[in-house]
């Protein structure tokens, strides 16, 4: 069929287009699709669980738009209930062979683990990605098990005895070579991470420990001796509630400042390129009234601040397109094993819908 | 016979390229879809061909084609006829059925941790092989020795008079002598005993020199952990933990949100619920077997008292319910009127 090739703004010119990221989800919307998923999965007993996972997934990518078009989840919930069958029928062979094994062999099971999770990871990031799609295509990772053993499992323990001093180089080696094995419609992601930059983070973070630490000191000392006339005790009270909010507020310099240097280089070649804008405060601001919510509600402002968080990241984040993004050829065939997806819950991985969410 | 013509994009099969299109339903259900500019064919299905994408809220519903090629209609309120999941977004749409949803969950949570799997627990303990029991008490044991426990410092005499004195009462039970046997240890965890799952007891040092003087409250402590080995409380304990972290992790997965704030507290409070049912179970059958042997039940309230004052509380404090709740043994106060509540002593 030859015809005459439209997209959804029709634009015959060759030049790039910067179109925004449009997150159309809502709250309320998300709120009733959440918890009718999580009703359901608890009156059928948990079988209902891979459904909701679809269903709570296609939402997510479904108002997560660029250029007009959506993004959509392609996993099918009788995909993941295999996947967990299986994996449920390993655990329980594990643990069968754990008890039958005669003292002294443990270790061998941590050893086999260890051996184990470098293709677990491997699975998983590639099964997150092969079932993301956009424009008909699927994302996918190149990813092999040496190089995931390296960066994932090799570096950071190569990091940490150098007394943490290498890890923002491991976290940018980490970074390049997860994004770099990334590929959408078979053609490579690149992008040039500086390692000089990702030093500058780290020294970002530790100054917000630093600052944290000394406003503690001198807060809570004040604070304490004129309240209690105790200086220690306002110190470990201040200090409390700043250890809490430390993290997130070190989370969130870590997030914004990689977030918009990993997407500043990220590219495929003629086809897409990023620009994002997060800052630091706003991420700052995003991150603790999501908490401050949480708290408040019990949990059950969940949905709400995953819609805030996706809303932000998307009015901060602008998608570069070449003319070659309208003539990609899907090279994901699709049927995959949803072992990795089992995998991917299991750690926690994000796949390449984090890439523009 | 009026066809209904909706518009919309067409996404080619496999690869990137979209069409402005319109899609034409016939009365026979056959859908035929034409290039919006050239009026070009693009696509032709029959009914049953075809498969209605999800109906999902704020997003237009697309329609599958056999070849992986899809027409996404430009009016989101759109839905074909003949989608599966209609039914679930009927329910999102019911307000009523939302806040009853919202009420039920919390209510699903805990009836799942404090009623169904210890039912499940209970249940399939009795299935489980022998042999996993008693791999399971080596594993604790092994444990213990290494953290907690050093070895007894009883003399040899004294451990040998309470094991014929054990002995004699598990005969006396009718039960094989040899089959609950005692293991005496040092520990710094003070006056404690304990049931393994491989039918061993743990006794330390402490809860010997503790009732010394008092060898019917001694025996009554050793009845309470005979009980628990009765029962099978330890393996129902392990399946219990075993059931609720695959929930936790398989199944709750997707609702992160919830298991973060309300299980991650309703799972221990829910096993310690369990646990102080366990104990209630294992001092009424304690408590029986005393009178069977002809002792007083006050062995046991005196057995009782000693250990709670040797762990610090006072005789007449009294336990509200609210504390109870993050507690893994009931309170000394019922436990003791249990005891007391079985009469004068028999002889």
């Amino acid at each position: 069929m030859e015809l005459p090739v439209t997209a959804a703004v029709p634009d015959p010119v060759k030049d790039p287009r910067i179109v925004p990221v449009m997150f159309t989800g809502k709250g309320g919307e998300y709120f009733r699709l959440w918890i009718v998923n999580i009703l359901l999965t608890m009156v059928t007993f948990g079988f209902y669980s891979p459904w909701a996972k679809v269903r709570n997934a296609r939402y997510l990518h479904g108002h997560t738009q660029v250029d007009g078009h959506a993004f959509s989840y392609l996993a099918t919930p009788m995909q993941l209930l295999k996947g967990r069958l299986k994996f449920l029928g390993i655990v329980l062979l594990l643990v069968i062979v754990a008890s039958l094994l005669p003292k002294g062999l443990e270790p061998l099971l941590g050893v086999l683990f260890l051996v184990a999770l470098p293709w677990l990871i491997q699975q998983s990031i590639r099964f997150s990605l092969r079932m993301t799609a956009y424009r008909n295509v699927c994302f996918s990772f190149e990813g092999r098990y040496v190089g995931v053993l390296v960066h994932f499992l090799v570096l950071p323990v190569v990091g940490a005895l150098t007394l943490f001093l290498a890890f923002p180089w491991v976290t940018r080696r980490l970074h390049q070579y997860l994004y770099e094995n990334i590929r959408f419609g078979g053609k490579p992601f690149t992008l040039e991470l500086q390692t000089s930059y990702y030093y500058f983070v780290a020294f970002c973070c530790v100054g917000v420990l630093l600052g944290l630490m000394a406003f503690t000191m001198i807060v809570g000392g004040l604070l304490g001796s004129a309240i209690m006339g105790a200086a220690w005790a306002g110190v470990a009270a201040i200090g409390s509630l700043a250890a809490m909010v430390s993290g997130y507020l070190i989370g969130a310099v870590f997030m914004a400042m990689t977030r918009n240097h990993v997407l500043s280089t990220l590219r495929i070649d003629q086809v897409v390129a990023f620009q994002s804008r997060v800052t630091i405060r706003g991420y700052i601001v995003l991150s603790l009234t999501n908490v401050l919510l949480l708290v408040v509600t019990l949990g059950l402002a969940w949905p709400l601040t995953i819609i805030r968080s996706a809303r932000y990241l998307a009015e901060h984040t602008s998608v570069v397109l070449y003319p070659g993004v309208d003539d990609l050829v899907n090279t994901v065939s699709g049927r995959d094993s949803a072992l990795g997806e089992e995998a991917a819950d299991l750690l926690d991985v994000d796949g390449g819908f984090a890439l523009v969410n | 016979m009026s066809e209904q013509v909706l518009n919309g994009r067409f996404n080619e099969a496999g690869c990137s390229r979209i069409h402005q299109a319109q899609a034409f339903m016939a009365d026979d259900r056959s859908v035929q879809i034409l290039h919006a500019v050239s009026r070009a064919p693009l696509m032709l299905a029959t009914s049953g061909q075809y498969r209605p994408g999800d109906n999902l809220p704020g997003l237009a519903q697309p329609l599958h084609f056999p070849d992986g090629a899809l027409f996404t209609p430009d009016d989101i309120g759109f839905r074909w006829s003949g989608g599966q999941d209609g039914w679930v977004s009927m329910i999102e749409r019911r307000w009523s059925l939302i806040v009853l949803a919202v009420l039920l969950v919390p209510l699903f949570v805990w009836l799942t941790l404090t009623v169904w799997i210890p039912a499940l627990a209970r249940a399939s303990v009795p299935m489980i092989p022998e042999v996993v029991a008693q791999t399971l008490g080596q594993h604790t044991l092994a444990t213990l020795d290494e953290v907690w426990m050093q070895p007894t410092e009883l003399p040899a005499a004294q451990q040998a008079q309470i094991r014929a004195s054990w002995q004699k009462t598990l005969q006396r039970l009718g039960y094989p002598e040899q089959r609950f046997p005692l293991l005496f240890r040092a520990s710094s965890v003070g006056a404690n005993a304990m049931a393994l799952t491989d039918g061993s007891i743990l006794i330390t040092d402490h809860l010997v020199w503790l009732l010394d003087n008092d060898q019917d409250a001694l025996l009554a402590v050793l009845l309470h952990e005979l009980a628990h080995q009765e029962c099978q409380h330890g393996m129902q304990q392990a399946v219990q933990a075993v059931a609720s972290s695959v929930l936790y992790s398989l199944l709750l997965s997707d609702m992160e949100g919830i298991s973060e704030s309300l299980l991650g507290a309703g799972v221990s409070l829910a096993g310690n619920a369990f646990s102080r049912d366990m104990e209630r179970e294992a001092d009424a059958r304690a408590l029986w077997w005393l009178q069977h042997l002809g002792l007083s039940p006050q062995a046991f309230s005196r057995a009782i008292k000693a250990l709670y004052l040797a762990d610090g509380s006072l005789p007449d404090e009294e336990e509200s319910p609210a504390f109870e709740f993050f507690s893994t043994h009931p309170g000394m106060q019922e436990r003791i009127q249990a005891a007391d509540s079985m009469g004068p002593q028999p002889d």
